[in-house]
């Protein structure tokens, strides 16, 4: 990629990057949330490997250790649906506006779904970058 | 109770793609089955509610004998056909065997689930997997059968979100019982059913939408070949009939027998024209199927028993059939081709003329008894269709006789198979006895069967239950 | 306005059929196949709107008067659902077009063998 492309992508990526992890965390206070946040978060990955090539990228996260994660934030998820719903049978809490610790359950599996949905569409990135 | 089935499910798949032990989904699907035996013993309709809401609000599972009976083959035939893919599969086994779980959850939650939407969702884990198990030996034929499989599926599979997105903006709710008590009778609902019941017929395979199903079965491994004959359109079947009795639409009936009487014949003479194994026993499958519809069509009693225990024979003799083609298939090479197919091995040929003999309906074996019912359905409605159906049976018999001749009788360039591993061995076993005993005595599979259609035709109670709360 | 919402959503479903049916190419059929789905997303949308309303989230200052004048929230999230289902069976189906290409150096479907469907 020629240097515009270059320098300018190196500043999006962080600001994609950290506009991600804000979806995220703001996921119980206004729309957004896990899913989008991660595609978002993913999304920064893939304009690293595109500009920068696949090894730079995967300087950041490889492929094995997103598939390690994934697998482990995935039982991670069952593990809290289970204490959540079927042993302390409760309803998911109201958040406050603007304040944003405000409701815990909500925020845990905010975030980790979203990493979850992020190091999926790496893995798929990865795998269809390679072909 | 039964959300904890799909949470067993679901951690076994995960562990299984961290840790690559075979025996995490295999012993899950194993403990789901047994645990849906259990439950299928007790009586009434077993309510689970999610996150504690109620029946219109939340999401609740709702399963009746109907759901527990399709629940039970599903698992059943996909723990056999676990246990026998540990000799079939020979590389990159942890990915299948989470396909396969993924699957079978997928089923699972279709036969149920008591929300409409939930339906759909499970309906695309159980779609998505098996697009990617057809794909799974990354041959020419696999790549070709799931891309075709993949573009008619989620073609199917949006054009049932198109039919709940209306259903939705006309009644206001998704629940299914909810959704039977506020429906009205009125021409506007037949545009979204019309809908919901083109996409289920894609995935049944019933005849304008077969084209697909031969090319699929044709790359895929064995194994899921038999999970796709056997229990994949149980799950179609099952949605087609699901919808159609909770909105009473029984006027639907006359569409019904037209597509299954199409369905029967166009599926025979495909099959009496095919060079390969598997395109022949899936188009035999898509024949097996207007069997089917056209008994649940019929709309009597005796008929949608007949149907019902079509589809439990059905299942039973085309997962016996596909899993002794795929020893046959393993053993002599890949080779699928009539012409040069033949092998000498005396438990493999027992097996798989059981399993024929089943499909075609010959009486000493199970098959025949749910074909005699829907014979004398069919004859109670009007003759000719008897007459049709009898023909397309002698028909069923002229093209498995080609197969057998051809496989296990021709002596030319014959291969030995010898040593069949006993873990492959003992699912096939397995699987003829149930033939057999179903045989001798049928009123042990009426004995599943009858609670089944009495849950079908009594809707009002599946409404008063659900909504009632349990 | 809604009136032009639902013509758009059936052009945009009578061209994803057409797409996905008539075009030969795996790529275009794919982007038919997505083009037919957004359509339904977007119908679904519609469904849920009213004229005028507020977003669906609950704050203490709009909770007695929430359900009078707000979207109705169900379809949006129907909606989230069915766009990772989307999401996954596209990211296959690119996927198994990648395969198709490097086994067949085509991806035509009149020049790949039998596939015609």
């Amino acid at each position: 990629m020629d240097l515009i492309t270059r320098t300018s992508s190196r500043i999006v990526a962080l600001v994609i990057l950290f506009f991600g992890i804000y979806i995220i965390l703001h996921g119980h206070l206004s729309p957004g949330g896990s899913f989008p946040g991660g595609v978002i978060i993913a999304s920064a990955l893939a304009l690293t490997a595109v500009v920068f090539g696949i090894k730079k990228a995967e300087m950041f996260i490889g492929e094995r250790t997103a598939h390690i994660v994934e697998g482990l934030v995935a039982l991670a998820l069952c593990i809290m649906v289970i204490f959540e719903f079927f042993i302390r049978k409760m309803l998911l809490p109201l958040g406050t506006q603007f304040q944003l610790f405000s409701a815990w359950e909500i925020l845990t599996l905010n975030i980790v779904g979203g990493v979850m949905v992020s190091m999926a569409l790496i893995l798929i990135i990865y795998l269809m970058i390679r072909g | 109770m039964i959300g904890y089935i799909i949470l067993i499910l679901i951690v076994a798949t995960f562990l299984s793609l961290i840790v690559r032990r075979d025996i995490l989904p295999i012993g899950a699907i194993i403990i789901s089955f047994l645990f849906l035996v259990f439950l299928a013993a007790g009586s009434g309709i077993v309510l689970f509610e999610f996150g504690g809401w109620e029946a219109p609000f939340g999401i609740v599972w709702a399963a009746d004998k109907l759901s527990m009976m399709i629940a039970m083959l599903v698992t059943g035939i996909a723990s056999l056909v676990a246990v026998y893919s540990l000799r079939y599969i020979k590389e990159r086994r942890h990915r299948y065997y989470s396909l396969l779980s993924l699957m079978t959850i997928g089923m699972l939650g279709v036969s149920l689930t008591g929300d409409i939407f939930n339906l759909y969702v499970f309906f695309e884990i159980f779609s998505i997997s098996s697009y990617a198990l057809v794909a799974f030996f990354l041959d020419d034929y696999a790549i070709e059968g799931a891309f075709k499989y993949l573009v008619a599926g989620s073609f199917a599979t949006t054009m049932l979100l198109l039919g709940i997105a209306l259903l939705y903006g006309s009644a206001g709710t998704l629940n299914m019982a909810d959704l039977s008590s506020q429906i009205l009778q009125t021409p506007m609902f037949l545009v979204p059913l019309a809908l919901l019941i083109t996409g289920f017929g894609l995935k049944v395979a019933m005849v304008p939408f077969h084209f697909w199903k031969p090319d699929a079965i044709e790359g895929t491994p064995s194994p899921i070949g038999a999970i796709f004959t056997a229990v994949s359109t149980s799950i179609g079947i099952y949605c087609i009939l699901r919808v159609l009795f909770i909105f009473s639409l029984i006027e639907l009936n006359t569409l019904l027998i037209v597509f299954g009487v199409v369905t029967m014949v166009v599926g025979a003479v495909m099959a009496f024209m095919q060079d390969n194994i598997k395109r022949l026993l899936a188009y035999s499958s898509i024949s097996q199927i207007g069997y089917i519809l056209l008994a649940l069509g019929l709309g009597t009693y005796l008929g949608i028993s007949g149907g019902l225990y079509q589809l439990l024979n059905n299942a039973i003799a085309n997962a016996l059939l596909f899993l002794s083609i795929g020893v046959v298939i393993l053993y002599s090479g890949g080779r699928e081709r009539l012409s040069n197919l033949s092998v000498k091995n005396n438990i493999l040929m027992f097996c798989f003329g059981i399993g024929a003999l089943s499909i075609i309906g010959i009486p000493p074996l199970a098959g025949f008894a749910s074909k005699y019912m829907i014979y004398l359905a069919a004859w109670e409605v009007s003759p000719p269709i008897a007459a049709i159906s009898i023909i397309v049976a002698a028909f069923t018999l002229a093209y498995y006789l080609k197969a057998f001749s051809c496989v296990f009788l021709n002596p030319r360039g014959r291969t030995e198979i010898k040593g069949i591993p006993l873990i492959m061995l003992i699912p096939i076993i397995i699987l003829a006895a149930l033939c057999i005993i179903l045989g001798i005595l049928p009123h042990l599979g009426l004995y599943v069967v009858e609670p089944a259609v009495q849950a079908l035709t009594n809707s009002s109670g599946y409404v008063a239950a659900v909504l009632g709360g349990g | 306005m809604i009136a032009e919402t639902y013509i758009t959503i059936v052009a945009l479903i009578v061209l994803g059929i057409y797409c996905l049916v008539w075009k030969s190419n795996l790529v275009k059929k794919i982007i038919g196949l997505g083009i037919f789905a957004k359509a339904v997303h977007l119908l679904l949308i519609t469904i849920g709107f009213r004229p005028g309303g507020i977003p669906p989230i609950v704050t203490p200052q709009n909770l007695q008067t929430f359900a009078s004048l707000s979207v109705d929230p169900l379809p949006q999230a129907l909606v989230l659902t069915s766009i990772v289902i989307d999401l996954s069976i596209t990211a296959l189906a690119l996927s198994i077009a990648i395969l198709a290409y490097r086994h067949f150096r085509t991806l035509n479907t009149k020049n790949i063998r039998r596939m015609r469907g």
